[in-house]
């Protein structure tokens, strides 16, 4: 186990010095990154809370107006504008959590689907704020007091070093979670929430808690994603982007953090290579999906950690996580 | 022996000598990215735009020894993706240039883009914004906008059947159905005609029964559709079907083009009104020379998104002189030029960079007069209507 502890963020770490160069492009390798922080917290509600939500873009989104908006409108620099963003999608997370787990199982997903499609409707009605249909446009990426220290943000590289060093940093907030008790308290909750209950602990805060840290991490995801673009499409709060954040987490098996970043960085770069090799290249991606679906199902799938467990360390892999619907 | 080896030698040595400047002036490429989308919800737009952007460079291949280089640039109908994909075809390929037919919310982000990264775009997306408030000094666009597509089609309608007095619209509550519907209400209200209703209905729908009751109970003389693509199509068949169109004229302000006429066949669109960004049968030169051009490419005749391939290609080509791509001269030379374009003489305005053409009103035939099946319809009336530059809101910062 000891040796497993540094091994992982040692993994993580190489994954992420690495990326620009195994993707070809530090553009495609940030893009990865600002898919993996929502990954990250996709996997802790799912893996961890048994919460399956399809609204993480209405958080994604969410970050991505606010930053835009703190930088455009108010002449933030980007580094106070993601930490704004990333503090008001955790607002936004904790309300709309309080209101979606007092329903289980699909009526959970429902609710998060509508919160998501609320949030899409009034990014797109509210055109004179959010550009509307044509996205908020000419966002700067300002480097602020850290052009002092000679970082220019406007360089790809830097860019992409802010950006992974924040994601890494996320990944070990993720591993501080898995290992301390509040990240028990949730595996008991999902595996038995009255039991739990029944026990002392307030499932409900606890499911809370860690809904609302997810929609802090896809609002910092969406921060992140503004600096790279320079603007905000609609697409960023749409049901797609909900879809494309659950698919990536559920590829990754829903239980690993490093399986997160990997599913992160190989749906992107295996969307852009395929994209370029032929025009039809999202059936491709389909029948990928399907399959790599059954072999989850059968624990055969694509997971880091179970294969970093199987090659070094020689265990079985563990349990899939349920749905709190089952339990 | 010995003269003839030295005269040998020194040709020899010339033409080492000279070899670097004609491979460099046969061979210099020029990084040319076409992004559009290929994939997603727009994907039909890509292979079509393709040919005429490839039929353009073939043809400055020849005529005029530039050298582009072709990369495609699949945007995926998504506009994150696209600015992505164009910052990527600026570092790794050096891409300078870059024409595509996107998604207006594509285009605005790409002209941003195009700007931060210094480079030309050309696109034929059809937000009134691209030359209007959101313009950049990088962007160019080729395709009428809202107002000249109603003034193209409407005004000359008005004049073609001055009896008809009231008029019903049917517009996609969108942006761009917004724009439509104004300009056909100052159009209406400026030629003495009555709009007598409209009915708005949402970007998903695809039964419009209930939109075509409340137009037939209105009584119209002629029947407006704002929407477009495979909702323009769809409405314009259920219309056909209900028998509106022995009742009342109808017209559809902005086509898809060749395409889309296809797809609904003569039955459908016998006596339809149809406006049209480009229709392959106009007959000059330039026009001839493009279609023939383009059949080696496909045997059907050129669309809408072929011509603007082809167009946005050769504006950007207007701007050189050489293989050079510096990128301020060249925007300085495409302003106020004017091009021998497939829809006519093509201006560049140099205060919003709009590529100012012709807009076609079409009237579709009868089958029995068709000379083959892309003989669909006759030009009736050829247009081009601007906004003012006293009325332009571009402000290049």
């Amino acid at each position: 186990m000891r040796l497993q502890s540094y091994l992982e963020p040692l993994v993580a770490a190489a994954l992420l010095v690495c990326l620009p160069w195994t993707l070809g492009s530090n553009t495609l390798a940030t893009e990865a990154v600002t898919l993996a922080l929502p990954v990250l917290g996709g996997t802790l509600i799912f893996g961890y809370s048994g919460l399956l939500s399809f609204g993480q873009a209405l958080f994604f989104g969410a970050g991505s107006y606010v930053a835009a908006l703190l930088m455009k409108e108010a002449g933030y620099a980007l580094v106070p504008a993601v930490a704004g963003a990333t503090v008001a999608a955790l607002a936004i997370g904790v309300a709309v959590g309080a209101v979606s787990i007092r329903r289980s199982g699909i009526y959970f997903v429902m609710l998060t689907l509508a919160f998501s499609n609320l949030g899409f409707f009034l990014a797109y009605s509210a055109s004179g704020v959010t550009g509307g249909e044509n996205g908020l446009l000419d966002v700067p990426r300002r480097t602020g007091i850290l052009q002092a220290l000679g970082v220019n943000l406007g360089d790809s590289t830097v860019y992409y070093g802010l950006c992974a060093a924040l994601t890494f940093v996320g990944y070990l907030v993720m591993l501080a979670i898995r290992r301390s008790a509040f990240g028990s308290v949730l595996r008991a909750v999902r595996q038995n929430e009255r039991r739990a209950v029944i026990l002392g602990y307030n499932a409900r805060i606890y499911k809370i808690a860690s809904f609302a840290i997810a929609a802090a991490f896809a609002g910092l995801g969406g921060a992140l994603n503004v600096g790279l673009m320079h603007f905000v499409s609609l697409s960023n709060v749409s049901v797609g982007m909900s879809e494309r954040i659950v698919i990536v987490t559920l590829l990754g098996g829903g239980q690993s953090f490093l399986a997160a970043l990997f599913s992160a960085s190989i749906f992107t770069g295996l969307s852009d290579m395929l994209a370029s090799l032929w025009p039809r290249w999202m059936l491709v991606l389909g029948l990928i999906i399907i399959v790599i679906a059954f072999g989850l199902e059968q624990r055969v799938g694509f997971a880091p950690r179970d294969i970093l467990r199987r090659l070094v360390l020689r265990v079985k892999p563990g349990k899939p996580p349920q749905s709190s619907a089952r339990t | 022996m010995k003269r003839r080896s030295f005269i040998k030698g020194l040709a020899g040595t010339a033409y080492v000598a000279a070899m670097p400047t004609i491979v460099r002036a046969q061979s210099q490429k020029i990084p040319f990215a076409h992004i559009t989308p290929f994939s997603g919800a727009l994907a039909e737009l890509g292979p079509d735009t393709e040919i005429g952007c490839k039929v353009a460079i073939e043809q400055l291949r020849k005529q005029r020894n530039l050298n582009f280089e072709y990369i495609r640039v699949d945007s995926e109908s998504n506009p994150s993706v696209a600015v992505r994909k164009m910052q990527e075809a600026a570092s790794s390929s050096g891409a300078r240039l870059f024409v595509g037919a996107n998604l207006s919310s594509e285009a605005l982000a790409l002209g941003k883009e195009a700007r931060n990264i210094g480079a030309i775009y050309v696109t034929s997306a059809g937000a009134d914004e691209i030359t209007g408030k959101d313009c950049t000094k990088s962007m160019f666009r080729w395709a009428v906008p809202t107002r000249g597509a109603v003034d193209g089609t409407i005004k000359p309608l008005m004049k073609l059947i001055p009896n008809a007095k009231r008029w019903y619209a049917i517009t996609p509550k969108y942006v761009f159905g917004d724009a439509l519907l104004r300009n056909t209400e100052r159009v209406l209200k400026a030629g003495g005609a009555e709009l007598v209703g409209n009915s708005y209905h949402s970007l998903t729908e695809k039964e419009f029964s209930g939109y075509l009751v409340n137009a037939a109970a209105a009584n119209p003389d002629v029947l407006v559709l704002h929407n477009f693509s495979a909702q323009g199509a769809a409405c314009l068949r259920q219309a056909v079907s209900f028998g509106l169109k022995s009742k009342m004229k109808i017209v559809m302000v902005w086509s898809a083009g060749l395409d889309q006429l296809l797809s609904l066949g003569p039955d459908n669109l016998e006596g339809i009104y149809v406006g049209a960004q480009y229709w392959h049968t106009r007959d000059d030169a330039t026009n001839r020379a493009f279609v023939a051009a383009c059949a080696s490419h496909t045997k059907a005749p050129p669309n809408n998104n072929t011509a603007a391939g082809y167009a946005m290609t050769m504006a950007i080509a207007a701007g050189m002189t050489s293989d050079k791509v510096d990128i301020p001269q060249i925007i300085q030379r495409m302003e106020g030029k004017t091009i021998n374009g497939v829809t006519g003489p093509e201006t560049i305005r140099p205060f919003d960079h709009e590529i100012t053409k012709s807009y076609f009103l079409l009237k579709c035939k009868p089958k029995a007069s068709m000379a083959n099946q892309y003989d669909l319809a006759d030009i009736v009336e050829t247009s081009s209507s601007y906004p003012a530059q006293s009325e332009s809101l571009c402000k290049f910062a």
